[in-house]
């Protein structure tokens, strides 16, 4: 798997401009901190942030934190997934919903995830069901949307071919042409709220709920703004890792493309 | 012989159009006969395909297949004009559609799709996908994919209208061959009098709105036919007078 997704990503001059790329971010952000082009003592120190990290993965902050952050995180993300990828496909299959939920949709899209905070703690106080929730609405509207788009745009010739060989119920045309058909623009979707459900975790987190957000934001509090870097970078760990995962998958799954 | 496919009294217009494409339309197709219907565009010959595959519902009259109201789908198969699979099957799964929720075994429905990937010469691609094989290749998949529901009946929609002229004559004598084998009768549209002569029993010319038999030659030369001989130039010049 890895020897696939590092076989484009591995020729030399790659290799060398991004490394390069690397150390001009570093020195400019060790310039920064030196020559004080932001406020004292709010930039941190590049080359203390590994012993921070040391002293965040010793302290047995930073394990709990990924792990609290990775409960509310699937949960989230699973069920705005499945939900968003549910009603985007039924609204685009089914006239009579597509009319009844369409003014809805228009009225609740463009209410921002964080906004549901104050719900959230309402309904579930401070807690992974809370985060959870929060979550799930941002990855909700982007699946909705990528699916409904995707389903909607299917060439209706595959539709009567299916029916032309025998294939005409609804679920076995959504099984044999919507499903196959439109996976291109799910998986996109579903791959943008992979990266979405992060951003509105972190924010979700801010407020309080255990797990990487809460511990930047306390970092934060006591001037250490190596160990806020160190979560930063362990959200781009598993983001990344996340990401690598899903490109496989999504690679796998759409190896009939050109 | 009991016709395989009975057009009977059929009318038909799409919604809200004021026009009937067909009104009082008839035609019958023999067993394991070829039969060729012509016109120019728009006359409705696609249409009378789509009625006859069960694709669209008249609003008058019956369609038979075999003496017996058309329900189902397997005595028939179509055979589109742009191929029509879908890319994300390999070949063997594109030709396997049709066969999938029959009542068949899975060596059956294996034997099936291997003996009419070779009867179209497309075997050794079965592994391939869509976007893999040429536009020729891609129509004898079609014409695989259809022949594997063993059909009483191939209704193909001008099939060879979007490939070179080279590979629409090797695609016409492959057609003849598959046809004489498979016993299966056809209903061909296409708007080309010449292949419709070289490769039919019977030519309809159709024309006018609603649409009407305005022509029906019988094509009586012995097989294999020769793509330039006289009698055929003759044939389809005489046919194409009635346009």
């Amino acid at each position: 798997m890895f020897g696939y997704l590092m076989e484009s990503n591995t020729t030399p001059r790659r290799v060398i401009l991004g490394i390069t790329g690397v150390l001009i971010f570093l020195i400019l952000w060790k310039s920064s901190e030196s020559f004080e082009w932001v406020r004292r003592g709010t930039m941190p120190d590049p080359f203390l942030v590994p012993q921070a990290m040391l002293d965040e993965w010793t302290s047995g902050r930073l394990v709990p934190a990924v792990q609290s952050s990775m409960i509310h995180y699937i949960w989230g993300l699973g069920l705005g997934t499945i939900l968003g990828f549910s009603i985007g496909a039924f609204a685009a299959t089914s006239r009579w919903f597509d009319e009844i939920h369409i003014y809805l949709a228009r009225l609740l899209r463009p209410i921002p995830p964080l906004a549901w905070v104050v719900f959230a703690i309402a309904w579930f106080q401070v807690s992974h069901a809370g985060a959870a929730f929060v979550i799930a609405i941002g990855v909700f509207w982007v699946n909705y949307f990528s699916t409904y788009s995707a389903v909607k745009n299917i060439d209706p010739r595959y539709y009567e071919l299916a029916q032309a060989f025998g294939q005409g119920s609804y679920v076995i045309k959504f099984v044999k042409v919507t499903l196959p058909a439109s996976s291109p623009g799910i998986l996109s979707g579903i791959r943008t709220g992979v990266g979405q459900a992060w951003m509105t975790l972190i924010a979700a987190e801010l407020l309080g709920v255990p797990g990487m957000g809460q511990e930047m934001n306390s970092a934060a509090g006591v001037g250490a703004y190596e160990a806020v870097v160190v979560y930063m970078l362990a959200i781009s760990a598993v983001y990344a890792f996340t990401d690598m995962i899903f490109s496989f998958i999504e690679t796998r799954l759409l190896r009939w493309r050109p | 012989m009991a016709p395989v496919v009975e057009l009977k009294h059929l009318g038909f217009r799409y919604p809200n159009a004021e026009n009937w494409i067909v009104e009082d339309f008839c035609i019958s197709v023999a067993p394991g006969e070829f039969l060729s219907i012509v016109g120019g565009s728009g006359v409705g010959k696609s249409t009378i395909l789509r009625l006859a595959a069960g694709l669209i519902k008249p609003q008058k009259g019956t369609i038979q297949v075999r003496g017996e109201s058309a329900k189902g789908r397997r005595r028939r198969a179509l055979v589109f004009q742009d191929g029509r699979l879908m890319p994300w099957r390999t070949v063997e799964q594109n030709v396997r559609l049709g066969l999938e929720g029959l009542d068949l075994s899975k060596t059956e429905i294996n034997h099936r799709i291997d003996e009419v990937l070779e009867l179209t010469g497309m075997l050794e691609l079965k592994e391939r996908w869509p976007h893999q094989l040429s536009g020729g290749q891609v129509q004898r998949v079609g014409i695989a994919r259809a022949l594997a529901v063993k059909p009483d009946i191939l209704l193909m929609d001008e099939p060879f209208s979007a490939v070179d002229t080279i590979t629409r004559q090797g695609l016409q004598l492959e057609l003849t061959r598959i046809w004489q084998a498979s016993g299966a009768a056809v209903l061909f549209i296409t708007h080309d009098i010449e292949e419709a002569a070289f490769l039919s029993d019977r030519v309809m010319v159709l024309r006018g709105q609603p649409a009407v038999i305005a022509n029906e030659t019988i094509v009586n030369f012995d097989r294999p036919r020769q793509r330039n001989s006289e009698d055929l130039f003759k044939l389809a010049t005489k046919i194409a007078e009635n346009l």
